[in-house]
């Protein structure tokens, strides 16, 4: 079932919004000076990559390969140095930092860390079993006793291969098959050990490696590579946060049951504008209780930012998500953020279509409130199973009432596994042609859609059959 | 990434790697697989000790190699002018070639005064393996000022712990 535009009498009307931006509109010269911002920093880190390979061309890598031994080591030297260069990308990505972050989006990093995962591991297997097998082909040895005799001699090895084992684990638990057996707390935990592995492997890298021992340029590099990544980490994720946490004494000011599966917390605090959020923005919220301290969930902004206060709204997916239903007021609060390119900024258009599903609709509600528009401009999609139990429907409604925005609820079980839409009355036509039916000039507006990936991706299909160009797609997932 | 920022990358990396695997081929003919006979010198002038490469030269079985030519250390320049302060003499004396199981060592030891400041490794030819423990060995015979120190630690690397030691004890008996 499809209801369009039907103002309902449960909305609240003693909501207060926001004000709405003023016109937001990504210019060319700007979306121009953030490709080229991007490209910068892709740059850096492939050169990065063509830096150290060529420190190991320079060193006569490449010379003798005739020599089983010789040659086999030589792999196992390219394959650390590249291994130990994306490891450290890799690392930097899910570092949340937040010049990272606004080029882009903390989605896009978290999936290009989870991508590199695999390729790192096998290099750092590679760069083992090369170097031990070059070693017992010089020693005569076997692979097995050549390890033992390495691991005897030198203790820097040894931690090497605990380094190995522990990057292992972290991958194996981080498989997609993994995942859905694991709590994510138990994920989680085990990640960390993903630090353990890069500085057990430090060791070995300044004192054994060919390329580093001993040459001071190589050294230099690496050093400050490390201390960069290192100093990034250790300030955007740990000091900052608390720093800023307690300046701003923020609090959790009341929770709020949304629907069966959402809670709303708001958090309370000094001066909330200058950490510069924006709809459709989120934070890393760490609630300061004995259950919950060391682990932080990612919240959206369900409402635009204010000065006093933050509103988050939370599908209660995890099984913790579910506790903080419960915290009680008053209890201390550390935010990591904010993050997200799913705002207004990207905006290029004049109109606007928002499209949540479930539990993607907190920073729509957000977007919704804040988004600078004409009546008629804004159009929100969203689809829910039902609507007397979804969360914020009526805020949108109300928000779509006031500011004279299209809402169009889709209620209801899918036609069909691959369709985004309800099964209904207009079944013959496909998702497309529904789209396009409910916002017939989409292919001139810029889309938000927030909701499952599954979701995401069936939207981005249909618009993409509706002619809507990439750039004017914004989307934000729950890369976690 | 854009084209044009992907194509100059390219370029840039294809640059990098030509000229790497260039100036490589030639850091074979620098480096040497044939030693280099060195002249023990005294150096009035103290200048920064060299650091021990963490690279082993390659070594080839059955090269013939020279017999480093050993003579009494004599100043090559005299100093200019008499220092103020004398520093203590820096003398070296490079110790005959040691040939063993996995290659050869040979090293020069460097001396200022009486104290042992730097142990310059001329051939660290073990096969790949055991290169690992000359950097260790260095650095412990500079900490121990002696040509007899612990080397429990390097029980995987016997034999390069002996060629290493026959070598510096060599050196030593120069001085």
């Amino acid at each position: 079932m499809t209801q369009t535009n039907i103002p309902t009498q449960e909305a609240t009307s003693s909501l207060t919004l926001a004000q709405p931006n003023p016109r937001v509109r990504l210019s060319v010269q700007t979306f121009k000076r953030l490709q080229t911002k991007q490209d910068v920093v892709e740059a850096i880190g492939w050169l990065s990559l063509v830096w150290v390979t060529l420190t190991f061309l320079v060193d006569g890598g490449l010379n003798n390969l005739g020599n089983q031994a010789d040659l086999l080591n030589a792999v196992g030297r390219l394959s650390a140095l590249i291994a130990t260069d994306l490891l450290l990308i890799q690392v930097l990505l899910i570092a949340r930092v937040p010049w990272l972050d606004r080029l882009y989006g903390h989605d896009r990093a978290t999936l290009t860390h989870k991508k590199l995962g695999k390729p790192v591991l096998y290099l750092v297997i590679a760069h083992f079993i090369t170097t031990i097998w070059s070693y017992s082909v010089s020693d005569a040895l076997n692979l097995w006793d050549e390890l033992v005799t390495l691991l005897n001699s030198i203790s820097d090895v040894i931690y090497a291969t605990i380094s190995l084992a522990l990057m292992i684990l972290v991958v194996v638990t981080s498989l997609n098959l993994a995942r859905k057996k694991l709590p994510y707390e138990a994920w989680y935990l085990i990640h960390l050990f993903a630090y353990g592995a890069v500085m057990l492997a430090i060791p070995h890298q300044i004192n054994l490696g060919v390329d580093i021992a001993g040459k001071p340029l190589a050294l230099a590099f690496w050093v400050s590579a490390y201390l960069f990544v290192a100093l990034n980490i250790i300030w955007f994720r740990l000091l900052s946060p608390i720093f800023f946490s307690g300046v701003h004494r923020l609090k959790v000011s009341e929770t709020v049951l949304e629907s069966s599966d959402a809670t709303s917390i708001r958090i309370s605090g000094r001066k909330l504008d200058s950490f510069g959020a924006a709809s459709g923005q989120f934070f890393i919220v760490r609630v300061i209780t004995w259950k919950q301290w060391w682990r932080a969930h990612p919240f959206s902004l369900s409402a635009a930012p204010t000065k006093d206060s933050l509103r988050f709204t939370v599908g209660n997916r995890g099984d913790d998500t579910a506790l903080l239903q419960n915290i009680k007021p008053g209890t201390r609060v550390i935010l990591e953020g904010p993050y997200g390119v799913f705002t207004e900024a990207r905006r290029t258009k004049e109109h606007v279509v928002l499209v949540a599903a479930g539990i993607g609709a907190p920073p729509i509600r957000a977007l919704a409130e804040t988004m600078a528009a004409r009546p008629g401009e804004v159009s929100i999609i969203y689809r829910v199973r039902n609507s007397n139990d979804a969360a914020l429907i009526s805020e949108l409604r109300e928000i779509a009432k006031r500011r004279g925005f299209y809402i169009h609820i889709l209620e209801g079980s899918r036609k069909h596994p691959q369709s985004w839409f309800p099964a209904g009355i207009n079944d013959q036509f496909s998702d497309h042609e529904r789209l396009s039916s409910l916002v017939p000039n989409i292919s001139d507006a810029d889309v938000y859609i927030c909701g499952p990936s599954a979701f995401t991706k069936a939207v981005e299909r249909s618009l993409a059959k509706t002619g809507t160009p990439m750039n004017q797609i914004h989307t934000e997932e729950f890369a976690w | 990434m854009r084209k044009s920022s992907q194509v100059l990358m390219g370029a840039v990396s294809l640059v990098a790697v030509v000229t790497g695997v260039q100036v490589g081929a030639n850091a074979k003919s620098a480096n040497g697989f044939t030693p280099i006979p060195t002249v023990p010198t005294t150096d009035p002038t103290p200048s920064p000790t060299k650091t021990p490469t963490g690279k082993p030269t390659p070594t080839h079985t059955g090269t013939p190699t020279p017999t480093p030519t050993k003579t009494t250390p004599t100043p090559t320049k005299p100093p200019t002018k008499p220092p103020t302060t004398p520093p203590s003499t820096k003398v070296s004396h490079t110790s005959s070639p040691v040939y063993y199981r996995f290659g050869t060592v040979q090293l020069t030891v460097t001396k200022t005064g009486t104290k042992i400041t730097n142990i310059n490794l001329d051939q660290a030819g073990a096969t790949n393996g055991r290169s690992a423990a000359f950097p260790y060995l260095v650095s412990l015979a500079i900490s121990a000022q002696s040509g007899s120190f612990d080397t429990s630690m390097m029980s995987g690397a016997t034999y390069s712990t002996d060629a290493f030691m026959s070598a510096l004890n060599d050196a030593l008996s120069q001085f």
